[in-house]
């Protein structure tokens, strides 16, 4: 329970109402004093005996999926304790997390302004409603908090994916890849070197110019139908955590967008062990949004390789980590690099751009 | 606070506040002996009539801030220590006696003039809806005085010079008179309206729609009911015992609440 300003500009004025009137003997005034005095304490009783009663606070719609730095309305109604004697409004609301939020009165309803800083899945969405009493004197602070209303904050990668140009067309049975690689498929021909398998020698040439340099076939790749994408989580700080969280949205964003404009199915692993395979963008949303709504401390220093494709290392990895990955690609996101960087790993800080580490992938 | 609402509490206030100064201006207008007896006196007034005029007139003016709003009004109280600062280095006593006889003068004229200004301004700080703790004291003041004024003007009028209008009140204070009947219901009528004025803007503030009007209203009816069950059952032991401590527990209580987590 708190004064509000008119609160205390009120009490102030009674009192010095009554010392004015006493002083020069207008008992008038003196009295008018303690009628004001007297429904200030009517008010007081009426607000704290409504104040214990329930809230009801609904939401037009409980999830809003709006991308980075995009802005959104919500609108907020109060019911039921909109009675004669107090007056409910929302001071204040936010998510658990890095959402802008303005709230802004519309008749009965609030309108509120949401922008998502970062990418992410934010629930809990907190709304501060001060209950006042019927002449505005006092002020009774309550917090709500909305579980069912989650917000999705899509990242800005996979805006930037969308309608991107496929370099590798969509076919029926294998995927030529496009470029050198295990498949069935005639790529070209190379001098024969100590990589080259030796079924893939031409060997009606070698005979016809036994002094020429050994030929041997070289292969196409087949693109793989499905990548999977492994989210790890290793040691996140409270403070840093909605960094993280963002960084690796935007890297799946930007991976499995990369995935699906080459016709390749992406597999969101999760740190909980969730695959959430997407085949199209709006899967792909909801695989990165799912997966960055899990705990960060129930998978805390466990690698699970599987049928690893990619890995996004959350956070500072164990120290033996690395023993898991063999030469898989591994983008390092929060990391303070313990891990030298080679060909195979990236440290993504949310801009880079990753579509090599896909061209690893892809090639085999 | 709704147009209409707003309209009612501005006028019953300002009704209350100019009736009063409305009968002493005609008391003093119908009685030869209280007009300006020598071209000094007269000049005093006009100075202070000009100055409510010029504050009336221009709106730029009354845009000023409290501090040059009254030295503009009340600034000739200076003369007074300059006349004897002067007097002390001089060793001569006629520029005090000048500044005692005009601040004399000025004071009457003030009496007779500045109510309406009161008036006014008090008016307009209820119509910006301003802050509870100026309007309240400033009516009660303002009414206050002028009431005095009226009072003793209505009882003492007879054989006073302009000055006198300051005597009158000052003797009304000493020596308080029972009124004339007609003084004392205009002061009883506008005393009423002006409370009921008053604890209504209290009570509504800033209300937007009739129907945050009518609760606020039953709760100030309310608030009145309990003064009058109060007073009524409360043997008379005098103003501060009956009004001033159960007004001061009341806002203690009150302030005690508030602070409760």
């Amino acid at each position: 329970m708190r004064l509000t300003e008119r609160g205390r500009d009120y009490l102030l004025a009674v009192l010095l109402l009554e010392t004015v009137g006493l002083a020069i003997g207008a008992s008038l005034f003196a009295a008018l004093a303690l009628a004001l005095a007297f429904t200030a304490l009517i008010s007081l009783v009426l607000l704290k005996l409504r104040v214990s009663s329930s809230l009801d606070i609904s939401t037009n719609e409980s999830r809003i999926r709006l991308f980075k730095h995009q802005e959104g309305r919500l609108t907020l109604t109060l019911r039921g304790k909109r009675d004669r004697w107090t007056s409910p409004k929302v001071e204040s609301v936010a998510f658990d997390g890095a959402v802008e939020t303005r709230v802004l009165a519309d008749g009965e309803d609030y309108v509120v302004r949401v922008k998502p800083l970062k990418a992410g899945r934010f629930a809990g969405f907190r709304i501060h409603v001060g209950l006042s009493d019927v002449i505005g004197l006092f002020s009774v602070r309550r917090r709500v908090v909305l579980e069912q209303v989650v917000m999705d904050s899509l990242p800005i990668s996979l805006l930037s994916r969308a309608g991107a140009e496929r370099t590798f067309p969509v076919i029926i049975g294998e995927i030529p890849a496009g470029y050198p690689g295990k498949g069935q498929e005639f790529y070209g021909i190379e001098t024969y070197s100590e990589h080259s398998e030796s079924r893939d020698i031409l060997w009606k040439r070698a005979a016809n110019s036994p002094h020429r340099p050994l030929l041997a076939r070289v292969r196409e790749a087949n693109s793989p139908e499905s990548v999977s994408i492994m989210v790890a989580h290793g040691e996140i700080g409270e403070e840093s955590r909605a960094d993280c969280i963002d960084i690796q949205c935007e890297a799946l964003g930007s991976l499995g967008g990369t995935l699906l404009a080459n016709g390749v199915e992406a597999v969101i692993v999760g740190p909980d062990g969730v695959s959430r395979p997407a085949k199209t963008e709006e899967e792909l949303a909801d695989a990165i949004m799912e997966t960055s709504g899990v705990g960060v401390a129930a998978v805390r220093g466990e690698i699970r390789t599987g049928e690893l494709g990619i890995l996004v290392a959350v956070g500072d990895l164990p120290g033996n980590a690395m023993a898991y990955l063999g030469r898989r690609p591994v983008v390092f996101v929060g990391n303070k690099r313990r891990h030298p960087l080679d060909r195979y790993s990236v440290d993504f800080t949310g801009a880079e751009d990753l579509s090599r580490v896909v061209g690893l992938v892809l090639a085999g | 606070m709704k147009g209409g609402t707003q309209d009612v509490l501005m006028g019953g206030a300002l009704l209350a506040l100019v009736l009063p100064w409305a009968a002493t201006t005609l008391i003093w207008l119908g009685t030869p002996l209280l007009a300006p007896s020598d071209l000094f006196q007269f000049a005093v007034f006009a100075l202070v009539f000009s100055r409510t005029m010029l504050y009336l007139g221009f709106p730029r003016l009354r845009k000023l801030s409290w501090g040059a709003s009254v030295i503009l009004f009340s600034g000739d109280f200076l003369m007074l220590p300059a006349a004897a600062a002067v007097s002390l280095v001089t060793g001569s006593q006629s520029q005090l006696a000048f500044a005692s006889s005009y601040i004399a003068s000025w004071f009457s004229a003030s009496l007779l003039i500045y109510p309406a200004v009161a008036a006014f301004v008090i008016a307009n700080a209820l119509r910006q809806k301003a802050r509870l703790v100026f309007v309240l004291p400033a009516a009660v003041c303002s009414f206050t005085i002028t009431a005095l004024v009226l009072v003793a003007m209505g009882s003492t009028a007879a054989s006073q010079g302009f000055t006198g209008v300051l005597g009158a009140a000052l003797a009304g204070i000493r020596h308080p008179v029972l009124p004339p009947e007609w003084a004392l219901v205009i002061t009883t009528f506008c005393g009423a309206v002006l409370f009921v004025s008053l604890a209504a803007y209290a009570v509504v503030g800033r209300s937007d729609t009739d129907k945050e009007l009518a609760p606020k209203l039953s709760l100030g009816v309310a608030g009145a009911f309990g003064l009058l069950v109060w007073i009524l059952a409360l043997p008379r032991v005098g103003p501060v015992l009956t009004l001033g401590v159960p007004t001061l527990v009341i806002i203690s209580v009150l302030w005690v609440a508030s602070r409760e987590s």
